[in-house]
């Protein structure tokens, strides 16, 4: 018995067809290496309380999911506000003041092959050989300076290919991914949030939403932010949001885009922002006892409409002045019907010489008196005529 | 005559179609995803974990080598003049990818290698932090230079990648900003809430770049900055 390859190849290529896979790029990065259980925020950052004065051993994950070697440079740094309120972490080349200079990496007990790891030329940094689709783990503890302040802190470990500088002018960009590294020390826990404004851009026909809230309180503050669009009768036309971190003493400006609608309007626009105010909720942790929302005012906002929309309220618009006017001229004809008056017809009259003397168009008589074809007019006939016109 | 029946049966059986038949039927049911327990094979595949990571790629996915920034090249001018450029374009993108490594969100942002660092040259540098005079004077900061940088990635166009059933819904854009030393250090190009597709890649196109040049900047064509594009699990 033999196979037809051929059919056999083909049949294969629809299956594959049939059943798409997404196909991602390699990548490298980091992970969390000990995610705990009681906290699924651990399995994408890391998250921890601690006291002052004390230490807790963690470890990162490092990936290397490409086709090749790659030479990477491990580091921690504080965290820094980005524009907007976004989490970002300082640079490479600037110093650490704050958690960066609380964690300290540890690779004098690794186990991996330690030619492929070593400290890096500025402190605190290792240098990580990692080979194409391998993970290596590299241990690190946090340590929680003494005169820390009661609240949470957050710096961030990084990764980051080293590359020669090259020579070229312009921008030299340079890529790195991190993971927030959140510590609470204990102590009075406040969560509070306040809202600061709510603006309307508009940019190229989009309309830009956005309302800022400030973290008042001394730990970040995970809230799930809403924009609510409504058409201007009150029909809900978008919803924006999501849940995002507010760190504390931040402001966080949102930003949502409302692509210019089609068919433009008067729209009004409210800001929702819920978070858990409870003192025992934290990172990855909701108690839901003290939920609490707070609102922007209602703010309205005119945008045009798109082209093609604006071409169909155009035409409708003539189309229903066109039917209104008809309408209107209709109803006056009616009404002026209303007012003719009864003629008795004689030897000299026909429907020609009726409608002349009367100044009326002959088939609105024929329609008024309901003549039927050929509209032949006896003498005494009475039919209804307008009035006779002052002169 | 039993086994004449039976041997009728046996060669009128479409044996290599149905031998093809069940060849494809097993293909498709691993492709969905479907296992049977089998006592003779052990076919084993490990898939690795991916990480949340930023790149600059052409259209296919593919990384760029060298990613590069091009800022309009201008004419020596006595006066402040301002210089534009677009950071993400259809050769050079900038492709987000989420493999389950992020599930409460990410924040990509563009920062300098430093906040005092400058646009260099081997002659007269210029800054990219400064704002006195939007840019055109040099004021309090570290260095004797003016010069800032704007980034607007608020009319760029974000799109999901190479995954076909992933959605932007959660994932925004940043609004447009100058960096200015100490104060704006770093720009939000995108946001993710935890509501984004904990499974999912995006990318990001046309965020413009505006650079203002102090007046009587000297000519010279070996000006270049460090920037680092970071991608953070927040």
């Amino acid at each position: 018995m033999t196979f037809n390859f051929r059919k056999v190849l083909t049949f294969s290529v629809l299956i594959l067809l049939i059943f798409p896979k997404s196909i991602f790029a390699a990548n490298f990065g980091v992970k969390p290496a000990f995610p705990r259980e009681d906290n699924p925020r651990s399995e994408s950052i890391f998250v921890q309380t601690i006291n002052p004065g004390e230490s807790v051993n963690e470890g990162v994950k490092i990936i290397n999911s490409t086709t090749e070697t790659k030479n990477l440079l491990l580091y921690a740094r504080d965290s820094v506000r980005s524009s907007g309120g976004g989490f970002a972490c300082t640079q490479l080349g600037e110093g650490s003041k704050n958690v960066g200079t609380w964690i300290k990496f540890d690779i004098s007990n690794l186990e991996e092959d330690i030619e492929n790891v070593k400290p890096g030329n500025l402190p605190n940094t290792i240098e990580v050989n990692i080979p194409a689709g391998s993970e290596i783990i590299i241990p690190f503890s946090i340590n929680v300076p003494k005169s820390a302040s009661i609240g949470e802190h957050n710096g961030c470990v990084l990764i980051q290919e080293i590359k020669q500088k090259t020579m070229d002018t312009g921008v030299s960009l340079s890529l790195r991914s991190g993971l927030r590294v959140a510590i609470t020390v204990p102590g009075k826990v406040e969560r509070k949030l306040e809202f600061v404004n709510f603006l309307v851009d508009k940019k190229d026909g989009s309309v830009y939403l956005r309302p800022s809230v400030k973290n008042t309180g001394n730990v970040s503050i995970d809230t799930n932010a809403e924009v609510r669009v409504k058409y201007f009768f009150g029909l809900p036309h978008k919803n924006f949001g999501g849940e995002f971190p507010v760190l504390r003493d931040e402001v966080y400006d949102f930003n949502f885009e409302l692509k210019k609608p089609f068919w433009g309007g008067i729209y009004s626009a409210r800001a929702v922002f819920t978070y858990d105010a409870s003192d025992t909720a934290g990172i990855g942790v909701t108690t839901g006892e003290k939920l609490t929302k707070i609102k922007s005012d209602r703010i309205w906002f005119f945008s045009t409409p798109t082209l093609i929309g604006l071409i169909i309220e155009i035409m409708t618009l003539l189309v229903l002045l066109v039917i209104f006017a008809i309408w209107r001229l209709n109803k006056k004809k009616k009404k002026w019907i209303k007012k003719w008056i009864e003629y008795t017809t004689t030897n000299e009259d026909t429907l020609e010489t009726i409608s002349k003397k009367h100044r009326v168009h002959w088939e609105l008589i024929v329609e008024v008196n309901k003549l039927k074809p050929p509209y032949t007019i006896k003498p005494g006939d009475t039919i209804k005529v307008p009035p006779s016109r002052k002169k | 005559m039993e086994k004449e029946i039976s041997t009728l049966i046996i060669s009128k059986f479409p044996i290599r179609k149905l031998a093809l038949a069940g060849f494809i039927f097993t293909f498709a049911l691993a492709g969905a995803g479907i296992a049977f327990a089998a006592s003779t094979s052990n076919f084993q595949q490990t898939i690795n974990a991916g990480t949340l990571s930023v790149d600059i790629t052409d259209s296919s996915y593919v990384t760029v080598g060298s990613p590069s920034v091009v800022l309009g090249a201008t004419a020596f001018s006595f006066s402040c003049q301002t210089t534009t450029g677009t950071f993400g374009t259809a050769s050079q993108q900038i492709y987000i990818q989420n493999p389950d490594a992020a599930d409460n969100g990410f924040t990509v942002s563009l920062a300098a290698s430093s906040p005092t660092a400058v646009w260099d040259s081997a002659g007269t540098d210029f800054d990219f932090n400064d704002p006195t005079s939007s840019g055109c004077t040099d004021g309090g900061d570290a260095d004797s230079v003016g010069g800032q940088m704007t980034v607007d990635a608020s009319g760029a166009t974000l799109s999901s990648g190479a995954c076909a059933t992933c959605t932007t819904t959660g994932v925004s854009l940043g609004s447009s900003n100058s960096f200015n030393e100490g104060t704006t250090d770093s720009i939000t190009l995108v946001t993710a809430a935890s509501g984004s597709d904990d499974i999912g890649d995006w990318y990001v196109r046309d965020i413009d770049i505006s650079q203002t040049i102090p007046a009587e900047q000297p000519a010279a064509s070996d000006y270049d900055i460090n920037l680092t594009l970071s991608i953070l699990s927040s």
